[in-house]
């Protein structure tokens, strides 16, 4: 036999290798889809802001100066208190702001607050505050920052004299979590009704289907408001918003169904998915091992965006009043404030949440945009 | 090699697809006949070439003798051990079982390999999925034992298949095929995805696993010159029925159906500092869905006569191991020899001709 | 911008020169070819011979200026053409979107791919199709039809005139009634042929034919390359046939240039490169294709695998294939040509003089 001469052909060309071809050969689908989103500065720069925001909802309690629901007596409705390093009497190290004083306003002559430039205030940091509790589990007091004898509103204060920095803190977690919590449930239910649909296609994927389209043609609107009535009046603000994120997710599942059955359609078909059935592999088998790792990346795109949907339906339902009820905080809570004229004239200020709103979605969508280009590492031309 | 026990017999084997909608009033579907009634037989140890160009149904017949696909009417049966198996007849958790004596390897060697897991998870997958080892490591030597053979660096079951070219991912096709030893497997379009160089690679790897492990393959191919090389016999089909098959040799010098010797006529040849000019065959392939009446070849056919249009021929043995499907088969072995074909004219001689 | 000095000869229609196209891609730049030479003959058939990565079709689209916007071309490089009116020039020194460009395209140079169906718009009819490159690149004026540019554009009736006619002339039944179908109503050989009346509808004096027959049935292959032939005998043009099929090269070319990881590595007349093959790969590749005189003898391969575009060895682009490497020379140093008679080179150590082979 004449092998053994080109034998050692091929065994001399591995040696040609060069170690870093070896990362790229070993590589995992998951590495590969990192290194590639690594590469989109925009989505990794969209990322780490969705990362930051949701540090920030979590612990809000450490890093907000005070809960949600003190009254400044003092500062009502008063605008957001700048940080200042230096002012007419010298530069300082040490941040500070200035104190408040109250005066008639000429025109409308209400007591208003202005600052008092005579008057420092330094921060203070990791200072002893009110005590929260930090994802349910226990207790804390520290605090990021505040300042003595008086308080600290660097987004200002609402009508009733409360920090708007803080709330919107808390709103921040609360409104991230109702989306997260809403997906999940979506993603569940879409993923058991979704993969039988596609799975098993036939009679079972047409029952499905007329299903799913029965559920996406109810309208959002008048099926809260309607909900909104049959919430118990006597149910906490608590029930009413694990109520809430449950009725999102039950109303999410049928677009990422429809997803979900398309990309198993698509890989059903493919050859290394019979070739799986020709070794002898049982449905079950091919399902976990074959069918889903390989849409598991577009899954994940498909749920990041759809959290934006969720957060703006949360959003958008409380600001009307038909979604979360007061004490509890949420973008949407803190905006029905901002739905008036006094609002818009006097207080602007009491539009930052909208802001937050605005860069949360904004963030999603290009944290999404960037995964999706990122989701197929394998699409590289052949030959 | 006609004594010896067939390891497989397919008789009258018919797979028709139904297309558009069943006609509600009068109970008719109409059917595409991809594979219309087809009876060969295939040995242990040796390789069976089917041979068609497109809309023939090589690539059904394949999938069905590997039940890939429902059988409309006709039989397969397997002879393994002592017992016949009768493919059609098996339930699914037999078939399941089944699949170790019988594999694929696929025509694209890109997506016939997950590109989500492991060249050792790849090959093993036929061990795992049905259990055929008692232990990881006893999976992990019948991996590195088959890569071996296929000439695959171990270090290679580390990767993924992204990191392979066409060639080395059709051995790792192969090494999945052979670790469960098989005895039987059909090579759809192996090579035909391959660059020329890799092709005769692959060939040569796939003779010499059949020599040592005495599997039988149905190698599925539209070049004949590849066929012929991997073959022992050679079976032609034309939209959905067998014209021809007999030994590899006498296929080549003695072929007695007109499709055959129009399909050897038609390859550019070169050979021994002469180049021949293929001759070219009238007409194209016949919509499988209007299919002609008699001989389904007799649009195109150069010597057909009024019967061939109104009767099909049968399916018979027209000598010892040499099957044929034309009325006057003997005829045209007798008057013609074998195919003859042109030497290309120069291009100056050609000029002179205009 | 014409070059007054650039000439060719009476016999050569197309000549290139130091061909070097690189591609910027998001692992580096890759070389796809490294300083080609080629000259196409007046009426003749040069047949480009390799494989995936050889860069065979990239120099062919580079004759277009079809290449895509991440590729490079040394502007050091010439494509000397002679268009009709007689003159000669470079097409490298052309800008792809000017109008000298657009009217070479699909005008003198025509050109026909592998799938029929990716070059035909499936929501055109056929013959809206062809109608819109015949008016774009035929005139009248007054009495004749001609492929100057002067005169007047075609009207709708004379475009169609002159398509049915090439349905016709490529063997398409029933032309007229074809003209108005749709892409996906034809069979493939059909659609091949469809396409081949496109590309020759305006008469071009070059056509590039990349890969025409590789996805067609042998029957068919039969057919298109016999009607490729009458066609280029009654239109005296120059064809460039791209295919990996010895088979077929042997068949349809006058010249043939075998290539591999961007470079030609032999060049020479039919004759000369199939039957008297000196390049370790031209050797290789002919004796890899199965043919039916040697039924029983094994398949001789080219062991190992085509280098991926940044593995390219150093020295000799096929090194660590080669069987009759030379220790320390062949992966070091890149031959140079050698010529063998008039018009066969190669490129190898082997034949180099003063290389001690």
């Amino acid at each position: 036999m004449t092998m053994s001469n080109q034998d050692s052909h091929i065994n001399e060309d591995d040696t040609d290798f060069r170690t870093e071809d070896a990362k790229y050969f070993t590589a995992s689908q998951w590495q590969l889809v990192w290194w590639r989103f690594r590469r989109h500065r925009m989505a990794m720069f969209g990322g780490c802001l969705l990362l930051i925001m949701t540090l920030m909802g979590a612990f809000s309690g450490f890093f907000s100066p005070y809960d949600g629901t003190d009254r400044d007596r003092y500062y009502v409705l008063g605008p957001p208190q700048m940080i200042k390093f230096w002012d007419q009497k010298g530069a300082s190290f040490r941040p500070f702001i200035h104190g408040t004083k109250t005066e008639r306003d000429p025109e409308t002559l209400a007591q208003i607050s202005i600052p008092d430039p005579d008057t420092r205030h330094y921060l203070k940091f990791f200072v002893r505050g009110d005590t929260y509790s930090v994802l349910g589990l226990f207790d804390g007091n520290i605090r990021l920052f505040g300042v003595e004898d008086t308080k600290i509103h660097i987004f200002g204060t609402d009508d009733l004299g409360r920090d708007l920095y803080s709330r919107t803190l808390i709103a921040t977690g609360t409104s991230i979590s109702i989306g997260v919590i809403g997906v999940m449930l979506s993603f569940v239910l879409a993923l058991i009704i979704g993969g039988v649909a596609g799975y098993f296609g036939g009679i079972i994927d047409s029952v499905i289907q007329r299903a799913t389209e029965i559920v996406r043609v109810v309208p959002v609107i008048p099926l809260f408001m309607g909900l909104a009535a049959a919430f118990p009046k006597d149910w906490s603000s608590t029930q009413v918003y694990f109520a809430m994120t449950i009725v999102l997710g039950l109303l999410g599942w049928p677009t990422l169904a429809r997803r979900i059955r398309g990309h198993l359609l698509s890989q059903k078909n493919e050859d290394y998915v019979l070739a799986a059935e020709l070794a002898g592999s049982k449905p079950a088998r091919i399902i976990s091992r074959h069918l889903l790792p390989s849409f598991t990346s577009y899954i994940i795109v498909d749920l990041v965006i759809t959290f934006p949907y969720t957060i703006l339906a949360e959003t958008a339902l409380s600001f009307i009043g038909l979604g979360l009820r007061p004490p509890s905080v949420s973008w949407g809570i803190l905006l029905q404030d901002a739905q008036n004229i006094r609002a818009i004239e006097q207080a602007p200020w009491l539009f930052i949440p909208a802001g937050f709103v605005v860069v949360a979605v904004l963030a999603f969508t290009i944290l999404g945009d960037g995964l999706r280009d990122a989701a197929d590492p394998y699409t590289v031309s052949k030959g | 090699m006609t004594d010896k026990k067939p390891l497989i017999t397919v008789n009258e084997l018919k797979i028709h697809f139904p297309i558009g909608k069943k006609n509600m009033w009068k109970g008719e579907q109409s059917v595409v006949k991809a594979v219309d009634g087809l009876s060969f037989q295939v040995f242990p140890s040796e390789t069976l070439g089917l041979v068609g160009e497109s809309g023939s149904g090589k690539t059904t017949v394949g999938r069905a003798m590997l039940r890939a696909l429902r059988l409309t009417g006709g039989a397969i049966t397997f002879h393994i051990g002592n017992q016949d198996i009768q493919l059609a007849n098996l339930s699914n958790s037999e078939l399941r079982k089944f699949r170790s004596h019988i594999q694929l390897i696929f025509q694209d060697p890109y997506s016939s390999l997950n590109p989500r897991m492991t060249v050792r998870d790849i090959i093993a997958e036929p061990l795992e999925a049905l259990g055929l080892c008692s232990s990881r490591e006893e999976v992990d030597e019948k991996v590195r034992a088959i890569a071996e053979r296929c000439k695959l660096n171990l270090e290679y079951l580390r990767r993924f298949p992204h990191a392979f070219s066409g060639g080395q991912r059709q051995r790792i096709c192969i090494a999945r095929a052979l670790v469960c030893d098989p005895e039987f497997v059909v090579c759809d379009e192996s090579v035909s995805a391959l660059d020329v160089s890799i092709q005769a690679e692959i060939l040569n790897l796939l003779q010499d696993l059949q020599d040592e492990r005495g599997l039988s393959y149905l190698f599925i191919a539209h070049d004949l010159s590849v066929v012929s090389h991997i073959s022992d016999r050679v079976a032609v089909m034309y939209v959905g029925r067998l014209v021809e098959l007999a030994t590899r040799d006498r296929l080549f010098n003695h072929p007695m159906h007109p499709y055959t010797r129009a399909l050897m006529s038609a390859i550019p040849k070169v050979s021994k500092g002469v180049v021949f000019k293929p001759e070219s065959l009238d007409g194209e392939i016949p919509n499988p869905a209007k299919l002609p009446s008699g001989c389904l070849f007799h649009t195109r056919c150069k010597f057909s006569q009024s019967v061939c249009e109104a009767e099909p021929p049968l399916w018979r043995e027209a000598e010892p191991g040499h099957f044929v499907s034309c009325h006057f088969a003997e005829d045209l072995a007798e008057k013609l020899s074998a195919p003859q074909t042109q030497k290309k004219p120069k291009r100056a001689d050609r000029k002179e001709t205009q | 911008m014409t070059d007054q000095n650039l000439s060719l000869p009476d016999d050569i229609l197309c000549r290139v020169r130091n061909l070097r196209i690189q591609f910027k891609t998001d692992e580096g730049v890759m070389t796809a070819l490294e300083g080609v030479n080629y000259d196409i003959p007046k009426s003749g058939t040069l047949g480009l011979c390799g494989e995936s990565g050889s860069g065979k079709s990239v120099s062919t689209k580079a004759l277009m200026q079809l290449l895509s916007k991440n590729a490079i071309v040394d502007p050091a490089s010439q494509i000397l053409f002679r268009k009709r009116d007689g003159s000669v020039i470079d097409i490298n020194s052309l800008n792809p979107g000017s109008r000298e460009t657009r009217e070479l395209r699909g005008g003198e140079i025509g050109m026909i791919f592998q799938e029929p169906m990716a070059s035909f718009s499936p929501v055109y009819s056929i013959g809206n199709q062809m109608s819109e490159a015949i008016r774009l690149h035929l005139r009248s004026d007054g009495n004749k039809i001609t492929t100057g540019i002067e005169g007047r554009k075609l009207s709708k009736a004379e475009a169609r005139k002159v398509a049915v006619e090439m349905l016709d002339r490529v063997g398409i039944a029933n032309a007229s009634l074809r003209f108005d179908q749709y892409p996906h109503e034809l069979s493939g050989g059909m659609r091949q042929r469809a396409m081949i009346a496109l590309a020759l509808s305006t008469s071009p004096s070059l056509l590039i034919a990349d890969e025409p027959t590789t996805a067609l049935d042998v029957t068919i292959q039969a057919q298109i390359l016999d009607l490729l032939q009458e066609l280029q005998d009654e239109l005296g043009m120059s064809v460039v046939f791209i295919t990996h099929d010895m088979g077929v090269i042997a068949q349809v070319s006058d010249i043939v240039a075998v290539m591999y990881l961007g470079r030609i590595v032999e060049q020479g007349t039919m004759e000369d490169v199939v039957f008297d093959s000196h390049h370790p790969y031209s050797k290789g590749l002919i004796e890899a294709i199965p043919s039916l005189d040697k039924l029983d003898e094994r398949l001789k391969s080219v062991p190992g695998d085509i280098p991926g575009p940044f593995d390219r060895p150093a020295g000799c682009s096929f090194s660590n294939r080669c069987e009759q490497r030379i220790a320390g020379l062949c992966r070091k140093i890149a031959p140079d040509y050698a010529m063998l008679n008039d018009h066969h080179v190669v490129r190898c150590h082997l034949y180099n003089e003063g290389s001690g082979a």
